[in-house]
């Protein structure tokens, strides 16, 4: 008889044992793979907020910008730059930064104000399609805003209502103008949520008396091209100007990100110890039952070694079933946290580190969905099973056909 | 076995496969060790968060108009502050109420404006206590009555709008008609935090000064903020106050006014809960097979005890007894094991800048910087009683087996 079969059959002799390891075993497979593709999804939602909607993957400032940000301070000849970093294959928008108030017929809030040009920002950002009411910027209609999340909850305004925006010109007059809300955007960042008012470029420019280049440029890097290379290059081009990649302007958050794999892992890893005490009973139990079998093995000439094996091979089929079932009762739970998704309510628009969450998360399957569980629950159970197959490699023969 | 007690019998035939029984014992302290330090680094930081949120915010409880919770503006004011004070002091929990007016401003210096949040304040009082950015005053001094002309920034909004102790800054909001209004004041001090939505966008200024700016009388204020000694007393303190309160005023939890913040924290402990709860699943297997197996091993044993007049309800209460010892004892070993760790972890705390970046936010509330741990009466009890249930359900169908012995066929088994 093939050692497989052997332990096949043996695997079943106490099938109520082998039941409940294996359930345990695929429950824990299903919570961890489960886990493992939300948590993706949500570190992709907030990594693509971050690229997509807020930072780009590089920005460039005037040097002394982000120490005293003030409209004064910008990045003049703007279009050679943007000429060089188009022919080098990245796609760049310019806008325009400056504080101050917005007023509503009733209150005012704290803004921040952005001019751009639709046209060059569809080609950097997605901040086009994050308008949840009304809609984006119109290079024919320059009295339009569109406001953070936030602003037009507290200033109560909806698209078609107007507001003021107040601030201080670069001549040091008031500037102080009527607008329409043309759109409201979703969720995407503290900042952003807050106080962003998005109005066109040239709009920007009549409001404050603005003639500089941009106060910032907001740049995304051909797809081939690493991001610290990215970052090297470009400060390679521009000495004088400040350049920076999303990371170092957002640390906290790109930590977070970097350290999410490992409180994934960490999580795994809680879940399987507590099968692999499962485990290393299960099958110290099933040895100790057989200790007369297994003399008797030895005494016709098995060897050591292929005793061993049995026990490994025994667990290595219980997980393997395990996997199986696993896995098929994961796959409806999979499509319905990937394509439905769950609806975390109040919780969308809670930010982490300054970048709000969605309001609906969505799973995102990958092959290290499946992977990264089952290859841990694979080296736990092997971990587990090491103790008690050498128990049984280990028993002398004599002793154990004596043995009750 | 004359003399001998089922408690005790149980107890014996416990430690009769010692390895097995320490190895399941060793599942359950780990399952508890865990949750237990889960558990209390939750209890802990969320109540740190709340508190630091009802601190910078608006108190555990605010009172403030009815309207103020969908549409906050300077034109939704509460007045007769003083008799609600009164009032909400006298609820046995509550440590103090101090009246403040909070909103959006814009802030002017001659070389450029920003927008910020506002808090007013009277300086005599409000204590680190109820506002705790006064510890983190770097440069200058608090305001010296309420009627200070002097404002204090965030250091960082400060340094954004050029402006060094002793400068003008003008602070421009909406006033109770509706009317833009501005005033001028003199920074008096910088506060830094470390968060950066305090050090990059709150300002503070004297109540009694922008009640004259604004037009506001004497007792009247957009919010009266309530701080009790425990958050988890939030929702009673406002139902009471609400009962001493005329429809012109609303007393609300913190968990009302700051939805996201109370959702995240509801994420993350139901998220712990969730796992706690599938570890104790795991673990109960593990249990069950243990506790199966030495049953099926001593059927005839069993057979034998039942041929001898034990009923099968004593064997079952046998098992069930075998089942709690395990229980009781893995949860004296889990307290060993825990007590050390949780001595730690409560004194001196994680780095948690270190783990998980300086300045961390969570709906805009700063984490704390060091995280400790800290274990809520409830939680204690309530892990106990899950770790205790846990183990009783896995012993109830191998007590039920141990229970249904055929006396004549166990002992011709064997």
């Amino acid at each position: 008889m093939t050692t497989f079969k052997m332990a096949w059959r043996n695997i079943w002799r106490n099938s109520r044992r082998t039941l409940v390891t294996v359930a345990a075993m695929s429950l824990a497979l299903m919570v961890t793979v489960n886990y493992q593709a939300i948590m993706t999804g949500l570190l992709s939602s907030l990594e693509g907020n971050i690229l997509d909607l807020e930072m780009g993957d590089i920005q460039v400032f005037a040097p002394d910008y982000r120490d005293r940000p003030s409209i004064y301070s910008s990045v003049d000849e703007v279009d050679p730059m943007l000429e060089t970093l188009e022919a080098d294959g990245y796609r760049v928008t310019t806008r325009l930064l400056a504080g101050g108030l917005a007023a509503s017929d009733e209150t005012s809030a704290g803004a921040m104000v952005r001019g751009l040009e639709p046209g060059r920002e569809a080609e950097a950002t997605l901040i086009h399609d994050h308008v949840v009411q009304g809609s984006w910027l119109d290079p024919e209609d320059p009295r339009g805003i569109v406001l953070g999340a936030k602003l037009a909850k507290s200033l109560a305004v909806a698209p078609g209502d107007e507001v003021i925006l107040l601030s201080q010109s670069t001549d040091g007059s008031i500037a102080n103008d009527l607008y329409e809300v043309r759109g409201v955007l979703g969720v995407i960042s503290d900042g952003t949520d807050r106080a962003g008012v998005f109005m066109l470029d040239e709009a920007f420019r009549n409001l404050f008396y603005f003639d500089g280049g941009a106060h910032q440029l907001l740049i995304r890097t051909p797809g081939d091209v690493d991001l610290g290379t990215a970052v090297e290059y470009l400060r390679g081009l521009w000495a004088d100007l400040d350049i920076q990649s999303w990371r170092d302007l957002l640390p906290t958050m790109s930590q977070m990100l970097d350290s999410a794999a490992a409180a994934l892992a960490v999580f795994m890893v809680i879940i399987y110890i507590a099968i692999a005490i499962t485990v290393i009973n299960a099958m110290l139990m099933a040895v100790f039952e057989r200790v007369r079998e297994f003399g008797v093995l030895k005494a016709i000439g098995v060897e050591p070694g292929r005793v061993f094996r049995i026990i490994l091979i025994e667990s290595a089929m219980q997980c393997g079933l395990a996997i199986v079932i696993g896995l098929t009762l994961s796959l409806p739970l999979l499509w319905y946290v990937s394509t439905v998704g769950i609806d975390v309510g109040r919780l969308g628009g809670a930010s982490m580190a300054g970048m709000a969450m969605d309001p609906i998360w969505l799973g995102v399957v990958t092959p290290a969905t499946f992977v990264i569980p089952v290859v841990l629950l694979i080296f736990m159970v092997a971990l587990a099973v090491l103790y008690p197959a050498l128990k049984a490699a280990r028993i002398q023969p004599v002793e154990a056909m004596r043995y009750q | 076995m004359k003399g001998t007690s089922l408690t005790v019998f149980a107890w014996r035939n416990l430690w009769r496969n010692r390895r097995r029984t320490l190895l399941t014992l060793a599942s359950i302290s780990f399952g508890v060790f865990l949750a237990v330090l889960m558990t209390a680094m939750q209890d802990r930081n969320w109540a740190d968060m709340i508190d630091l949120a009802a601190k910078i915010g608006a108190g555990h409880v605010t009172v403030q108009h009815p309207d103020y919770l969908e549409t906050p503006t300077l034109t939704r004011t509460v007045t007769g502050l003083e008799g609600i004070a009164a009032s909400a002091s006298s609820i046995p929990t509550v440590v103090r109420a101090v009246p403040r007016i909070s909103g959006p401003t814009m802030l002017a210096t001659a070389q450029d404006s920003f927008g910020a949040a506002f808090i007013a304040v009277d300086p005599a009082q409000e204590t680190p206590e109820t506002l705790s950015v006064l510890e983190a005053i770097v440069d200058g001094e608090m305001f010296s009555s309420a009627d200070d002309k002097g404002i204090i920034l965030g250091a960082r909004l400060a340094s954004n709008l050029g402006a060094e102790i002793g400068d003008r800054v003008v602070y421009t909001m909406t006033d109770k008609e509706g009317e833009m209004i501005s005033g001028v004041a003199r920074l008096r001090a910088l506060v830094r935090t470390g968060a950066p939505t305090l050090d990059g966008g709150l300002s503070l200024l004297p109540i009694g000064a922008l009640r004259g700016v604004l037009g506001y009388n004497v007792d009247e204020a957009t919010q009266l903020a309530v701080f009790i000694d425990d958050q988890r007393r939030s929702d009673m303190v406002a139902a009471e106050l609400q009962a001493t309160l005329d429809d012109d005023a609303a007393a609300v939890p913190w968990h009302r006014q700051q939805p996201e913040l109370s959702a995240f924290i509801a994420m993350k402990v139901g998220g712990s809960v969730f796992i706690e709860a599938v570890l104790a699943i795991l673990i109960a297997a593990g249990i069950f097979n243990t506790l199966f197996v030495s049953v099926m091993e001593r059927l005839r044993e069993f057979g034998i005890l039942m041929a001898l007049g034990f009923t099968p309800s004593r064997l079952f209460r046998l098992v069930m007894l075998e089942s709690f010892w395990l229980g009781g004892v893995g949860l004296v070993a889990a307290a060993l094991i825990t007590a050390g760790p949780y001595y730690y972890l409560s004194s001196q705390g994680l780095d948690a800048a270190a783990l998980i970046g300086e300045g961390m936010e969570i709906a805009g509330v700063g984490m704390p910087p060091v995280m400790k741990v800290g274990l809520f009466a409830k939680s204690a009890v309530l892990i106990t009683l899950g770790a205790m249930a846990a183990t009783l359900l896995a012993g109830l169908y191998p007590a039920w087996r141990a229970g249904h012995v055929e006396p004549a066929e166990s002992i011709k088994a064997a």
